[in-house]
This record gives C-alpha cells, structure tokens and sequence, in this order.
C-alpha cells in the first residue's frame, strides 16, 4: 500500500512529471538538414541539368528533366527519413501537442507545395518563389512554436527569396533557391546540433 | 491523514497514477518506455498502475508491435482531463491558506 500524499506532495509531482514532458528539439535538426540537403543539391542538379540542356539545344526536354531531377531527390529524402522514423520508433517515444501541430503545418505546406508546381506549369511559369513562400510559413510558424529564432530568422530569409526569385530568370532563381535552404534550414540545423544541450521546448 | 483528504479522487491520489496522467495530459501520447523513464518506475509497477487508469476509464492503451517489439501507447481520455482538472482543483482548496 502506498502512503497517503499530501496535497504539496501531489503538486510536486504534478509539476515534476508535467516538465520533464517537454521534448528536445535536437531531433528536430535531423529534418532541417536531410530535406535542406536534399533540396540545395536537388536545386543544383537542376540547374546544371538546364544549362547543358540549353547548351545542347535539348529544349523539349527541360521540363521532364528538371522534373525527374527534383523526383529523384525528393524521393531519396522520403526514404531516408522514413528508415529514420522506423528506427526511432523503437526507442522509448512520446508524441507532444507541438510534435502533432507541426506535423500538420508540414503535411499542409507539402500538398500546397505540390498545388504550387501543378498550377505554375499550367501558367508556364517557375515554381520557385511560391515554394519558397510556403516553405517561408511553415518554417516560421514551426519556429515560433519551438521558440527557436534561427530558424525564425530562416522563415524571413525564405521570404525574402521568394521576392528575389520572381524578379529573376528561371535558372538563377535554382541559385537563390539553393542558397535560401543553406542559410534557413542547414544554419539552424547544425546550430541545433553543435550545441551541448540541444535546448528544451 | 487519510481523512482528511478523503474527496480526493483515490485513482489519482496515488504517486505513481498522478505522474503517469500528469505526463499524459501535457503530451499527445507516450509509450511504456518513455513513462517508465520519466516517473523511475518498475515495469511491473508501472504495468498495474496503467491497468487500473484504463480500468477507470481514464486513460486509452493501445498496444501493438512495431517489428519485433512490443509497443504500449497511452493516452489520455476525456474523462481522465476532467478527472485531472477536478483533481488540481481539489488539491488547490488545501493548498490555500486557511
């Protein structure tokens, strides 16, 4: 049998067990840096894949290169992370309100990214400033969460691309694309993980 | 003693059952493991306790097997908030001064 608690007993136990349920944001960097990996060389890869094609005259084939290019990496990044999510599932696991939150911000801002490309190939222009807008919401409001300004800071940054990006031609907004990640989601990502504690949400 | 706190709820008013809902009402879930970690439990312990929460209807354990492993995950219901709430609520009346 227990012993009887007293009501200053509970409360301590109650606030005990209440904030050592928050969650390290150290996991977090894992995303930061594989999709900024992925989408930094996948904005390369493209770029060099138009401008051989335009040196070789291959301009019918731009758009279903350029396509598949961004295909293959995307999709080495899903699988990646999901041998990372089925690994890290047989640790111990808690899922937080915020995990739950910004699983949702991100799942909408992939299917809007996904609206995004569909109907700027259908007004025959480049996606790049509207993806770099969403991905600018979604990264800021995943940082606000967090209380983590790098990444904040990233979300602006993201803006700010996305503003650049429509002024440019089409090849040089892969460049600005390609720098925006480096600075919004690698800087903050290895800030995450070089520091000691990793900080507690 | 006893008495004297005897509107407290008596499955919450018991160490180990106020740290598993006080975790599970600050969190979306938790699995055995992690509640094991956070309140230094035995497994055995920690096992019965979580029978008598689902018992009462205040919490919700689902469990299955990722691979080869065993998974218990626990939530919180809506009954065990209420619970909780009128919990705090309670142990706050102590708490003020008299």
């Amino acid at each position: 049998m227990e012993k009887t608690l007293t009501p200053e007993e509970s409360l301590r136990i109650i606030q005990k067990s209440i904030s050592t349920s928050r969650k390290n944001i150290r996991e977090g960097s894992f995303y930061y840096l594989l999709w900024g990996w992925a989408l930094i060389l996948a904005a390369l890869a493209n770029y060099f894949l138009i401008r051989h094609l335009v040196r070789m005259e291959r301009y019918d084939d731009i758009m279903l290169l350029s396509l598949l290019a961004w295909g293959a990496f995307i999709i080495a990044a899903m699988i990646i992370q999901f041998v990372y999510q089925s690994r890290a599932s047989k640790r111990e696991k808690v899922v937080t309100h915020l995990d739950r939150y910004i699983q949702i911000i991100w799942i909408t801002a992939g299917l809007l990214m996904v609206l995004m490309i569909f109907l700027s190939l259908k007004v025959q222009a480049y996606p790049t400033a509207f993806i770099l807008g969403v991905t600018a919401m979604a990264t800021a409001v995943s940082g606000l969460m967090i209380r983590f300004r790098p990444l904040v800071i990233g979300a602006v940054i993201f803006l700010a691309a996305a503003v650049i990006a429509s002024y440019l031609k089409g090849t040089d907004q892969l460049l600005v694309f390609a720098v925006a990640m480096a600075l919004g989601y690698l800087i903050p990502g290895y800030i995450i993980r070089t520091s000691k504690n990793g900080g507690d949400v | 003693m006893a008495v004297m706190y005897k509107d407290l709820d008596p499955i919450l008013h018991s160490q180990l059952r106020l740290a598993i809902v006080s975790i599970l009402v600050s969190v979306e879930k938790a699995d055995f493991a992690y509640l094991k970690k956070e309140t230094g439990a035995t497994s055995g312990n920690l096992s019965v306790q979580i029978t008598r929460l689902k018992e009462a209807g205040y919490i919700h354990v689902k469990k299955k097997f990722k691979g080869n492993f065993p998974q218990t995950t626990c939530t919180i219901t809506t009954l065990g908030e209420e619970k909780f709430a009128a919990y705090v609520e309670a142990i706050s009346g102590y708490l003020k001064p008299r």
